[in-house]
């Protein structure tokens, strides 16, 4: 087990914290990540639950508040889907985020946070990864009776159906999307690639 | 017969009730009533839809529907250069545009690590605190109209189209200013801006006294706000509420004081808590928190410097017109980023602001391309209405409770739907 370290500013005493965090969490947490103050725990989808117990309810931490979970789609890793979930401690005033990853499924957190229940609600329906044990996984931000998950890299930007309202039968009918004009993707990236890397 | 009449009195027992009246009423005629409430509804602030589960006039449970505003805005901006994706932040909290940019612009800086000039940091404090006057004119003011007072909306709005008519002489639109870009603002103040904001803020104080004369004593406001909707701080916390309503259960908690951007630490400002915890809490600190960004914007009146309003760093940020008529250079900077835009290396970075509805973050991925490859947008009013059902069971709460704690919370669907 190796401990990925990486941190830019020197503005902390950084080193001895990350000790700290490593005898704490041990082989809970794959790799801690440092940057500007942000602390990125990266871990194993089963250490889930343990890990965010420690983090709301030890005096050392006291991460109280989940502010959001984000995904982030990759369709080419074997594991496709990064979930980060932010967490901020009223008491420390510091932030952390979590990332784990999964392919399909994640254990719900709703009891360690409540909130979590409509951000994991919007994620499943967004991307379509499973939240086990979450009571109440409707769909949030789609229509009734939508079938694909329009935030994966794989969803065209132009959907696949479109609502018009139908003379014949007197209502709003789903069909499949006519677009007069094709969907132009705008690509201005130069052959060289990003100027940033001075490769 | 004995068992007859057993069965008789259980009957009476169980399925039957007094009502008001001592008549005899089955209780299968007082069960829940399921209640549909929006989506077009004017209390609704937008259109959301709730099934209320009521037994009487009380609400047992609130289910909120959202999602009739959702236009995909986190897809599109996966689909746009870093600067096109600017404008969807201004549809997102129709009226409180410029705290979005704002979020936005931060994130962008920090993943490339640039710093604002002074004078660019000051605008956006006058920009964010106008906003937060505008939002919080809304908020009040639609608020007490939901609980029946359109007096103030009226008059209000009149202070509101001021605010708005500075946004158009500092961008050109009313409301959707696209003005906080990364690196800076897009221009400099115009010529005589700064008199027209003392004017206003010399004046806006005693309009707020006027909303407060009719309001703040009013039997019916204070009737229908004072005890409902009541939270707890932990409650608060748990359902990671913020703004306001975390302010409002005593926790002086906000990002502008606490994990300070720009150049409130410059400033001198105070962050009014509530004691009560209540609707009528949360309208004070509304009202107090006008009156302190009045303050803030008078700090910022006497302490603005003339100074460069971007960064230098032509890779950022287009260079002038006047410098691109004479340079070739310029030129080819200013076509490369309008048409190719920048690029950030591959990196994810959160960045909060304080929005006047509370905290406002962006998530942003770069992958090292031009444009950004997730941008997850956190918006406040999505976990406020996640916790509506939960403020609703607090106390005993009516159906006429509904519309105040909506108003309370001051929910604006563009952001929750996204």
């Amino acid at each position: 087990m190796s401990y990925n370290i990486t941190f830019e500013k020197d503005k902390l005493n950084i080193i001895p914290f990350t000790n700290f965090l490593n005898d704490i969490f041990g082989t809970l947490v794959k790799s801690f990540v440092l940057k500007d103050f942000e602390i990125e725990l990266q871990l194993y989808k089963n250490h889930l639950i343990s890990t965010l117990n420690i983090l709301k309810y030890s005096s050392l931490f006291l991460y109280r508040i989940l502010i959001d979970i984000s995904i982030v789609d990759r369709p080419q890793k074997k594991y496709r889907f990064f979930i980060f979930y932010q967490l901020l401690s009223d008491i420390y005033t510091n932030r952390c985020r979590i990332l784990t990853q999964t392919d399909d499924s994640i254990s719900s957190i709703f009891k360690i946070y409540p909130n979590a229940c409509w951000a994991e609600r919007e994620a499943w329906d967004m991307f379509g990864v499973f939240f086990n044990s979450n009571y109440d996984l409707r769909r949030l931000l789609t229509d009734y009776g939508f079938e694909d998950f329009p935030l994966q890299k794989t969803f065209k930007l132009t959907g696949n159906y479109e609502v018009v309202y139908n003379e014949t039968v007197k209502r709003v009918v789903y069909q499949n999307i006519t677009i007069s004009q094709k969907y132009r993707e705008f690509t201005f990236s130069n052959p060289w690639g990003n100027p940033n890397n001075k490769e | 017969m004995l068992n007859n009449i057993s069965y008789e009195n259980r009957f009476l027992k169980n399925k039957h009730i007094m009502d008001t009246k001592n008549n005899l009423v089955s209780k299968k005629d007082r069960q829940n009533l399921f209640l549909n409430f929006g989506p077009q509804h004017p209390a609704a602030h937008g259109v959301l839809r709730l099934i209320l589960k009521l037994s009487g006039e009380v609400v047992r449970h609130a289910d909120p529907h959202i999602g009739f505003l959702h236009r995909g805005t986190e897809k599109l901006i996966e689909h746009k250069t870093y600067l096109q994706a600017l404008p969807y932040f201004d549809r997102l909290d129709y009226v409180s545009t410029m705290a979005q940019e704002h979020a936005y612009s931060l994130a962008i800086e920090n993943l490339l690590k640039v710093s604002v000039p002074l004078r660019a940091q000051f605008i956006r404090v006058i920009c964010a605190e106008i906003t937060r006057i505008l939002n919080h004119i809304m908020a009040i003011t639609t608020h007490v109209m939901d609980l029946g007072a359109v007096t103030p909306f009226l008059w209000a709005f009149e202070e509101r189209e001021k605010l708005m008519e500075l946004y158009e002489r500092l961008s050109g639109a009313r409301m959707h200013a696209n003005y906080i870009r990364p690196g800076g603002v897009a221009q400099d103040l115009p010529l005589g801006f700064l008199d027209n904001v003392y004017r206003f803020l010399k004046q806006f104080p005693s309009r707020i006294d006027e909303i407060e004369e009719l309001l703040t004593d009013n039997r019916i406001v204070q009737s229908r706000l004072i005890n409902v909707g009541k939270i707890s701080t932990s409650d608060a916390l748990e359902w990671g509420f913020s703004g306001v309503l975390l302010r409002g259960t005593g926790l002086p908690w906000d990002l502008r004081k606490l994990q300070p951007y720009e150049i409130y630490n410059l400033l001198d400002f105070k962050i009014p808590v509530g004691s009560n915890s209540d609707s009528f809490d949360r309208y004070v600190l509304r009202i107090e928190e006008m009156r302190q960004s009045v303050s803030i914007l008078l700090q910022c009146l006497n302490l603005i410097k003339i100074g460069p309003i971007h960064t230098n760093d032509n890779k950022l940020v287009a260079p002038s017109r006047e410098e691109m008529m004479e340079s070739m250079e310029a030129l080819i900077h200013y076509f490369k980023l309008m048409s190719e835009g920048f690029f950030i290396n591959p990196s994810e970075m959160y960045t909060a602001v304080e929005a006047p509805k509370g905290e406002f973050g962006i998530f942003l991925v770069a992958d090292g391309t031009n444009r950004p490859y997730r941008c997850k947008i956190r918006a406040p009013g999505f976990f406020h209405l996640q916790g509506l059902n939960m403020m609703l069971k607090t106390s005993t709460h009516y159906l006429a409770d509904v519309v105040a704690i909506i108003g309370t919370q001051d929910i604006v669907f563009g952001e929750i739907d996204r």
